[in-house]
């Protein structure tokens, strides 16, 4: 029984490399080509800079939002609403979690690109578009990671810092957080990881033009929507650079997750 | 502090309230006995979602079916027959970098592997494979957190008795850990519903009833957003997406109410 | 749960031996596709066998056919060189007119292929330039592989790297249809869903003869057709085929030019 098991387990680590091999073995041929400036496959161009900025400028916009608001979710949680109306949140923002990306693209797609076309300006999908729709993707990982790093604090920080004089918002601002910042830490490096994969939500709202946005009102397209996007269709030098762009992607979201993990230590 | 933090707890819990009510508004009137049992006329702009309803069962269920005993099995290597040293420990970060890994890039890997090397085409297999292996990371890590969990005098006992490792394993702590891993399994079922890049990539997008493995399908998460960016039919758009929010929820409350159960003594 | 372990193989032969699930695939063409699927069920209604109709776009149904992963490619442009080389074969089914789709409320009614020429390709980018009251373009086009893409190139001229990309059809009518500066082209079949106006170019409208933005719609095979895709074609060139794809609104191969 034991080698049957073992095998599981090698067969599941061995998934991951796997993967990983793949997406570089097959982005190999165009590995250079993809630090251009230029996406314009037609014109052999297979430069991801205007894609990386477009991921970058959404996931920065998303976690602005989502950090301050995850975190003070997490503060909602455990300083402040009392145990019954914890337990009947927490599961709102469980169901926040669990809801398909799609449905939120579907909702913004009808309801946030005209508004911000009509409100704004500019065409509507827009870096911002995908900003504000990840960031409510995003809020409830923030905000259950950061609330279990504040309960793991021993109840003594806040006790002594209250009995020290501190007003609440004091002792949340100068002990707890700074106690909790590990944690804390992660929770955003989780929240990051998950921005930058995202696909399907992002894809519907953001107009994909390979361009780097110029202001949040401007279209973008991420790396993940010109994978999605192209993939049906790319031959060659195109489609290696498409396993290039996903090589690159897999770099950048494994790196975050390495320093989550170094960071809760 | 407090009235700020409240503020944005209303805010928030507002915010998915209104998500829901929106949801329900646009879409309650079209979830019908008829939507939910016919079949789609005229792609999608009339008629029902039934055959969508089998695909996605038949696909969750084919992943659900491949990741469990992969899953299971190697997390039961990890936690009872691996002696603790750096093999462990590098299983364990590869099955957690695989949880990192981007949906579209296993849409990717699914895609070059199951539909075009192995010629399973875009189909219900190609599909399941593939989530299958989007899954593998939730169920090890709640399933090694459910044996975890059993306590020692439970095997000791067991050893104490005569049983192998294995008939320990089988008759005592599988039992104790099961409510635990019924919970990893149903929130992997809640993560599978809500995927649709990859899906969209390796199960193809035909609305006809599958008939066979190696059948195309169309799954709820794809059929709302080929509804959604097609313009087909806003209302059967928002109904499709009220019952997939609806499953995810029932299956997230069904996860909570078994890990509750599990942790009565 | 470990018999479960069991079941694994199981599904491996049940896949082997289940090919008969599969029936004629058909992938490609956004434009194409809601005529395809029309057809597709015609044909299975009248005794012919199982089809499947899948997007992507139809340099994706091109690759599709070369792969094996589909038996039938839907695009909505000519073949290119390379592609022909390598053995495909194009059954045009009939022709397809790219519609130029603006918001209702747009006061632009006509234009000439030279000045859709300048919108597209980003030199006019106010509507000023065209004859229209002041305010930003928007363009929204196809992306890169698509047929509709390149039939438009051909027929009219570039896309500006500034254009909105969207993967369908359907998608560009959606954003067409919300934002009353957007300017975009689709087939008539997506046109005629409604909610756009079309615009009327050199002179004609769509529905009037000498209307130039004309494109091949075709099948394309690898090789001769055989099998299930020779049944399928030849009911599309059948008189039931046929009239299916002039309700449509698209003209049949072999209605004249």
């Amino acid at each position: 029984m034991q080698s049957v098991l073992q095998a599981c387990a090698l067969a599941a680590g061995a998934a991951v490399l796997l993967i990983a091999a793949f997406v570089v073995a097959e982005g190999r041929p165009a590995l250079g080509a993809v630090f251009g400036p230029v996406w314009d496959p037609e014109a052999g161009a297979f430069g991801v800079l205007p894609m990386l900025a477009g991921s970058l400028a959404v996931t920065a916009g998303a976690l602005a939002l989502a950090v301050p608001a995850g975190i003070g979710m997490a503060l909602f949680l455990t300083e402040v609403a009392p145990p019954a109306l914890g337990t009947a949140v927490r599961p709102l923002l469980q169901a926040l979690a669990g809801v398909p990306s799609v449905v939120y693209g579907f909702v913004g797609l009808t309801l946030l690109v005209p508004a911000i076309r009509r409100g704004l300006g500019g065409p509507g999908f827009s870096a911002l578009a995908g900003a504000l729709v990840l960031a409510v993707m995003v809020l409830p990982t923030i905000a259950a990671v950061g609330e279990d790093a504040l309960r793991a604090l021993p109840p003594t920080f806040r006790e002594g810092a209250l009995a020290l004089g501190a007003t609440p918002w004091q002792a949340v601002r100068r002990v707890l957080l700074p106690a909790a910042r590990s944690g804390l830490v992660t929770a955003v490096v989780l929240g990051l990881g998950r921005a930058l994969g995202e696909t399907m939500a992002v894809l519907m709202v953001t107009g994909n033009v390979a361009a780097a946005p110029r202001s949040p009102l401007d279209p973008v397209r991420t790396l993940t929507g010109n994978i999605a996007m192209e993939m049906g269709y790319a031959v060659g030098q195109h489609r290696a650079a498409l396993f290039a762009t996903g090589a690159l992607l897999l770099a950048l979201v494994m790196l975050v997750n390495a320093a989550a993990r170094r960071a809760s230590r | 502090m407090k009235a700020i933090l409240s503020a944005l707890a209303v805010t928030v819990t507002g915010l998915l309230a209104g998500l829901l009510g929106l949801l329900v508004r646009k879409g309650a009137a079209f979830v019908t006995v008829d939507f939910l049992l016919g079949l789609p006329a005229r792609a999608g702009q009339s008629g029902g979602i039934l055959p969508v309803l089998v695909s996605t069962g038949l696909l969750v269920g084919g992943a659900l079916l491949l990741a469990l005993p992969l899953g299971a099995g190697t997390a039961l290597y990890l936690q009872e027959y691996a002696r603790p040293g750096r093999l462990v420990e590098g299983l364990r970060a590869l099955t957690e970098a695989l949880a990192g890994v981007p949906s579209i890039i296993f849409g990717l890997f699914g895609f070059s592997l199951f539909v075009i090397r192995l010629g399973w085409g875009w189909s219900l297999a190609s599909g399941s494979a593939t989530l299958a292996l989007m899954l593998l990371p939730t169920v090890i890590r709640t399933t090694e957190e459910a044996l975890a969990a059993v306590p020692r005098e439970l095997r000791e006992g067991a050893a104490a008795l005569g049983a192998t490792r294995w008939e320990a394993i089988r008759r005592v702590v599988l039992k104790s850990a099961a409510s635990g891993v019924l919970t990893g399994a149903v929130l992997a079922l809640g993560r599978a519903l809500g995927e649709t890049a990859a899906v969209l990539l390796t199960a193809g997008s035909d609305l006809g009833m599958p008939t066979s493995p190696l059948s195309p399908g169309r799954t709820m998460a794809v059929h709302l957003y080929i509804l959604a960016t097609e313009g087909l039919s806003e209302g059967r758009a928002y109904a499709t997406a009220l019952v997939l929010v609806a499953a995810v929820l029932a299956v997230n409350l069904a996860a909570n109410l078994l890990m509750a159960r599990g942790q009565r003594p | 749960m470990r018999t479960l372990r069991c079941l694994l193989p199981l599904l491996v032969l049940l896949a082997a031996c289940a090919s008969s699930g599969r029936g004629l695939r058909v992938a490609g063409s956004t434009s194409v596709q809601p005529l395809a699927e029309i057809l597709a069920e015609a044909y299975t209604r009248s005794g012919g066998g199982r089809v499947s109709i899948q997007g992507g776009g139809s340099t994706a149904g091109v690759q599709a056919v070369l792969h094996g992963v589909a038996g039938l490619g839907a695009v909505s442009r000519r073949l290119a060189p390379e592609e022909s080389a390598q053995g495909l074969v194009a059954h045009t089914i009939g022709y397809d007119l790219l519609t130029v789709v603006v918001h209702p409320t747009n006061p632009l009614a006509a234009i000439s292929r030279a000045r859709l020429g300048r919108l597209f390709s980003g030199v006019a980018a106010d509507w000023r330039d065209v004859g229209g009251p002041p305010g930003p373009v928007y363009l929204v086009s196809r992306e890169a592989g698509s047929g509709s893409r390149e039939a438009f190139r051909s027929l009219v001229g570039p896309v500006s790297p500034r254009a909105l990309i969207q993967s369908s059809a359907g998608a560009i009518r959606v954003a067409v249809m919300a934002n009353p500066q957007a300017i975009g082209y689709v087939s008539l079949p997506v046109a005629r869903m409604g909610g756009l106006k079309a615009l009327a170019v050199d002179g004609r409208r769509p529905d009037e003869p000498g209307y130039p933005l004309v494109r091949p719609v075709s099948f394309v095979t690898l090789g001769p057709p055989q099998g299930e895709a020779a049944a399928f074609l030849r009911f599309v060139a059948s008189p039931a085929g046929r009239e299916l794809i002039r309700e449509e609104g698209l003209v049949p191969a072999g209605d004249g030019p």
